[in-house]
């Protein structure tokens, strides 16, 4: 068990490092870009702005500073788990990020699920049919790879949403009916709020999905052990489940964690489509009213996602495959 | 022969770019007719709703779209390759600082920080491709690394070496023919992706403002709900179908061929 702990360990630490860094840059984009970041508060204009205002300003955003205690402050109210207050909401920006993350984890969550299980069904099962069908299978998945996530939502909009009594266009809920939170009609209203964004996260997903399983398929088809499974009398079906796909499973885990983690932010432009009130609507809103604080706590959240997902995937990767649980 | 397809569609593209300006029917920033007019022989794409002609518009459209992501994509491989054979060649610690910078820049989500970077910078084309190439570099530097390590432990170049062959006589006559293909492949991903994200950043609003582009024509279709009547048939079709026409010939491109690896 010795090494497992110090491969955990191992990670642990490239983890932190990684998020040191990234919590810097973090720290560093607003103040190193051309221009006082109070200028923005004001209309972006230096000669009509009053000094006294800006200094009035630049005293309450803790500005006027050197960079080296502005750096200590963050970090210090980065422990206390104060991401600041935005100005936009009028709200602690923990709290609004609280309140994105459910949507954000719903919407991503069903896609990623939907399409892991349609990629890997359609990856292996053209490949497994041979020829004609993996071209077939080859082309849909790259056709639907080309095709921008934000249109497909359009085109779909237009398609199911645009006519009385049909989906939803907007939003994750009916903000006029008060439903009563996980009662039945809430969860009907959810759910069909939930189709259109979560059916273009999921075509949009599914084509790479698609083609990492052909890819690690092909790798494990010459294997000689697929010939001693078939040898055995084994039924197709089981060779393909239990020992082709198995095996080929394994680069598989570290796509999908890599994807899920870039659900927490990279959704942005569906969820801007269909105003899905998720992080990634947050975000793009706080570039539109230059919410600072809020930027800045979006991103850390999403980088901090992003960066979870990884080291898990990394970590389930090496779990699974017995060839490295030995080393490191 | 994909590869062939490829070639016909970005070269169609690289054409209906230059020759915009000659072949639109109008001039797509004036007012030339009614809003919201359906295809008629006199605008076979309709009008939009500030009466611009959309068949004007998203011919114009093809020019921002390729400039922008064949910039980035030339920037991004620079710095990319730069950075691998940095990686692979230089001294232990700046080998070691550069693979670092690597594997960090490399988790930072892309679009998100472009989002974020689009907020600060302000909304310019070059403001837009050099955050684009800033934050695009760590695929291409990580892949051109190992390959670089995988052609260094061959014999040929320890061979080279003894008998005194420089590093730059090693690079350009070993290293360089063993990764050109690759710094292909990944120059025309960089493409690919600058592409869609360029097209992302100006359907959300936030590309350069006065230059219209396949996205932001989806911005303004979307922002005026084109979706609920038939106008989403000539106003949001043609731009999303062009973006994904030229994504699918830059894939098909730089796809390697593989029916000669076929094990079936």
């Amino acid at each position: 068990m010795s090494h497992t702990i110090r491969l955990v360990g191992v990670r642990a630490v490239t983890f932190l490092a990684t998020l040191w860094v990234i919590l810097s840059i973090n720290f560093l984009i607003p103040r190193l870009m051309p221009g006082d970041p109070t200028l923005f508060l004001l209309g972006g204009d230096i000669e009509t702005a009053d000094p006294a205002v800006v200094e009035t300003l630049r005293a309450r955003y803790g500005l006027n500073h050197s960079l080296s205690t502005q750096y200590l402050l963050y970090w210090q109210n980065l422990l206390r788990g104060d991401l600041g207050y935005s100005l936009q909401r009028r709200q602690p920006v923990a709290d609004v990020i609280a309140g994105k993350l459910p949507w954000t984890l719903l919407l991503g969550g069903t896609s990623l699920f939907l399409a892991t299980v349609l990629g890997i069904g359609l990856g292996a099962w053209c490949t497994w049919r041979g020829r004609i069908f993996e071209t077939a299978g080859l082309g849909l998945a790259i056709g639907l790879n080309a095709m921008p996530a934000f249109w497909v939502g359009i085109l779909l909009l237009a398609n199911f949403a645009s006519r009385p009594g049909s989906l939803p266009s907007y939003g994750a809920y009916t903000p006029w009916k008060d439903f009563a939170p996980f009662s039945t009609d809430w969860l009907w209203d959810v759910g069909q709020h939930l189709i259109l964004p979560a059916v273009t996260l999921t075509l949009a997903l599914v084509g790479d999905i698609t083609l990492l399983t052909n890819a690690a398929l092909r790798d494990v088809i010459p294997e000689p052990y697929l010939i001693t499974a078939r040898g055995k009398g084994l039924r197709e079906r089981t060779v393909l489940f239990r020992h082709a796909l198995r095996n080929a499973m394994l680069p598989l885990v570290a796509r999908i964690g890599l994807m899920a983690g870039l659900m927490f932010g990279g959704s942005t432009l569906v969820e801007s489509v269909f105003s899905y009130p998720g992080l990634g609507l947050m975000l793009y809103d706080a570039v539109i009213a230059r919410d600072f604080a809020l930027l800045q706590g979006g991103l850390l959240v999403i980088v901090l996602a992003v960066l979870a997902a990884n080291t898990a995937a990394d970590l389930l990767y090496r779990l699974l495959d017995p060839r490295l649980r030995t080393g490191t | 022969m994909t590869t062939r397809v490829g070639l016909v569609i970005v070269v169609c593209f690289a054409l209906m770019a230059l020759l915009a300006p000659s072949i639109a029917p109008y001039d797509p920033y004036e007012r030339v007719g009614k809003p919201f007019q359906r295809p008629s022989a006199l605008h076979w794409l309709g009008t939009n709703d500030v009466g611009h002609d959309i068949l004007s518009e998203l011919l114009v459209g093809a020019r921002v779209t390729l400039f922008v992501s064949v910039i980035v994509g030339l920037l991004t491989t620079a710095i990319g390759a730069v950075m691998g054979l940095l990686a692979a060649y230089g001294s232990p610690v700046l080998s070691a600082l550069v693979q670092a910078a690597i594997n960090t820049a490399i988790v930072i989500p892309r679009l998100p920080l472009v989002i974020v970077a689009a907020a600060y910078t302000g909304r310019g084309l070059t403001a837009l491709i050099l955050v684009l190439a800033a934050v695009s570099w760590p695929g291409i530097a990580r892949v051109v690394h190992a390959q670089t390590l995988t052609i260094c432990r061959h014999e040929y170049i320890t061979a080279a070496r003894s008998i005194g062959a420089g590093p730059f006589w090693i690079a350009r006559m070993h290293l360089w023919p063993g990764v050109r293909t690759l710094v292909w492949t990944q120059f025309l991903l960089a493409v690919n992706s600058a592409a869609l994200s360029e097209a992302g950043l100006s359907f959300l609003g936030l590309g350069d403002a006065t230059r219209k582009s396949w996205g932001t024509m989806l911005h303004y279709a979307h922002a005026r709900s084109a979706f609920l009547t038939n106008a989403w048939c000539w106003w949001v079709l043609p731009p999303g179908l062009c973006l994904a026409l030229f994504l699918l010939g830059l894939m098909l491109l730089g796809r390697p061929s593989d029916s000669r690896s076929n094990n079936h």
